[in-house]
């Protein structure tokens, strides 16, 4: 279990995270969603260490804070919003780097595999710089599951923690990611995800986190939490929830009149 | 090309070196009158063994030194134009150079004579390394180096420091303006065996390190914390680094003087041959790096022989166009 305790995170003297109890577990997908500026970033920073919080971050029941990073990076992979390489790296290059987190004599198929199931078979050889922003996210992302192949090892779970994973792709690549994870998560590991798109989020997570002023709203399965009342409370319009035609995933229509 | 290639390449220069100048005096026929039992020729001896070799590795050890810098800083910075004179190295070794030579006088004359001709040096070396101490000072807050601050920074000190230079020059004589115009132009030509036996060590020291640094630099492309995320122990390696260049850079402009360019040019060069990966570019970088140099100095000893052209001018009139060609080229890459 990756869990959080009474999370306060200040920036610049202003408390952007609150008190914030977070827990994840692993055969799930985790989302975090919220409104812009709610703290979700904020809450995948701590849980990443890219920020200095104060409460207790524990994965596994081991303290993040005095894990060693070679260990924390063994068990947790993270793909950060957007990511400029500064050298002309080709495609093969980067996603290798996920080797570099214990995993380096792995056989040099697993770069090959983890392109393959981002949908990026074959680009091996291509410089990263020159892609689309839509194809370099998923390389990072091939990048991010190479370094976290096994979604189970010695140590227990292995994690994905992902900021806005399908940010920039189109509807099918995003579905594709979002398979991705789903099969990660089933076949027992971890995945975290802060996500904007509430029906996609709705369709594949298990758990979700609403975020709203630095402090949790709800966390639960997404019927429970994408409700009306909440999510208007929290988004601050009107966002009618009905049942997806598919199954029972809850579905949200925005309006174009429903602005209060 | 490889690292074979390009030993062999380093091997023909040296060859060259030791061939090129005003007198006949040449590898081949040193060791032709050695295999025939003569006795080496006084002049020839002087010529090779106290002149041209002494040249030949001041020369392997300050190229190797600026282009693996070159290439680390530019890692670190992960920013292909990145060299380090930026973070003050150059700024600050030039200062205390220039300390030495105008007040060097003002020494008690006990000291004077105990530090001798390694005025210059030492004096170099050690304002290389208290401008990069200052500067890693500045830039680091709570255990984290900021790039932006460290590069603003080091615009800061270097007209700190020029200012500081430019008072000093104020007040030199002429025959130390001499000496000045001609450290800050950068050269070879004050090869001695002493020279090498400062500089040396400190240099094989820092380039030994950088092995060690190539894999964290591949990481550190993708930035810090992605870096981070995968094991890497950034702070370290960074320390690690800014260690590294210092000692191999500020050695390097000690004993050579202001030789420009060769940090970007080398580094920019490896990676259209063989690609950005640390792995195989620090290794090359110091062969190329050592080949480029030995190839401008013999050009500046030959190209208005029998006098010659401080090396700094000739990595300069080679170095700038080739700069503002990569420059030009990385336009839209670069958000500074």
């Amino acid at each position: 279990m990756f869990e959080a305790l009474n999370i306060h995170v200040s920036l610049a003297g202003k408390e952007v995270l609150r008190g914030v109890d977070f827990r994840a577990y692993p055969g799930q997908i985790t989302a975090i969603v919220g409104p812009n500026g709610s703290g979700k970033t904020t809450l995948l920073r701590a849980l990443t260490q890219e920020t200095a919080y104060t409460g207790s971050i524990t994965l596994g029941g081991d303290d993040i804070a005095v894990l060693p990073g070679w260990k924390l990076a063994a068990r947790r992979a993270v793909l950060p919003q957007a990511s400029r390489i500064a050298f002309p790296f080709t495609v093969y290059e980067v996603v290798r780097l996920g080797l570099l987190a214990g995993a380096e004599a792995a056989q040099d198929t697993r770069v090959s595999d983890a392109l393959a199931r981002v949908g990026l078979g074959g680009f091996e050889g291509r410089y990263y710089q020159e892609l689309s922003g839509g194809e370099q996210q998923r390389v990072q992302f091939a990048r991010v599951l190479s370094q976290v192949w096994e979604p189970q090892g010695d140590d227990g779970p292995k994690w994905l923690i992902l900021d806005e994973p399908v940010s920039s792709l189109d509807i099918s690549h995003q579905l594709e990611v979002m398979n991705v994870l789903s099969r990660y998560a089933h076949a027992g590991g971890g995945v975290i995800a802060v996500m904007h798109d509430l029906n996609l989020t709705a369709m594949y997570a298990d758990q979700i986190a609403v975020l709203s002023g630095g402090r949790i709203m709800k966390q639960g399965a997404p019927r429970d939490v994408l409700t009306e009342a909440l999510l208007s409370e929290t988004y601050g319009c009107t966002l009618p929830v009905g049942v997806a035609p598919s199954g029972d995933a809850p579905f949200i229509l925005p309006q174009a009149a429903s602005l209060r | 090309m490889s690292v074979f290639g390009l030993s062999v390449l380093l091997l023909l220069t040296s060859i060259a070196s030791l061939n090129a100048g005003a007198s006949g005096t040449s590898v081949w026929s040193v060791l032709s009158q050695a295999l025939q039992g003569e006795a080496i020729s006084a002049q020839d001896r002087i010529i090779l063994f106290d002149i041209r070799i002494p040249r030949l590795l001041m020369g392997i050890l300050v190229g190797a030194a600026l282009a693996v810098s070159g290439a680390v800083m530019q890692g670190l910075f992960r920013n292909p134009l990145a060299d380090p004179g930026l973070v003050g190295v150059g700024a600050g070794a030039g200062l205390g150079a220039i300390t030495a030579i105008v007040l060097g006088g003002a020494l008690p004359l006990a000291l004077q004579q105990s530090l001798g001709y390694f005025a210059v040096p030492v004096a170099a070396f050690l304002g290389g390394w208290a401008s990069t101490m200052i500067l890693y000072r500045i830039s680091t807050h709570r255990g984290r180096t900021s790039v932006a601050v460290m590069l603003l920074g080091g615009i800061a000190l270097a007209a700190l420091t020029g200012a500081l230079s430019g008072i000093l020059i104020y007040m030199a004589d002429d025959a130390q303006l001499r000496d000045l115009t001609f450290w800050g132009l950068g050269s070879l030509a004050g090869a001695t065996w002493d020279k090498i036996w400062l500089a040396g060590p400190l240099i094989l020291l820092a380039l030994a390190a950088t092995p060690f640094l190539a894999r964290s630099l591949n990481a550190l492309a993708l930035g810090e914390a992605p870096a981070a995320h995968l094991g890497i122990p950034v702070q370290r390696m960074k320390n690690i680094s800014i260690l590294s260049v210092a000692a191999a850079v500020g050695a390097a402009v000690a004993i050579s003087g202001g030789i420009g360019f060769v940090g970007i040019v080398v580094p920019h060069l490896l990676r259209l041959m063989i690609g950005p990966d640390h792995r195989y570019l620090l290794p090359n970088a110091a062969l190329l790096g050592a080949t480029l140099l030995l190839a401008a100095d013999i050009i500046s000893r030959t190209v208005i022989a029998p006098a010659e052209l401080p090396i700094g001018i000739v990595t300069a009139c080679l170095g700038g166009p080739f700069f503002l060609w990569i420059l030009l080229r990385n336009r839209s890459l670069l958000d500074l």
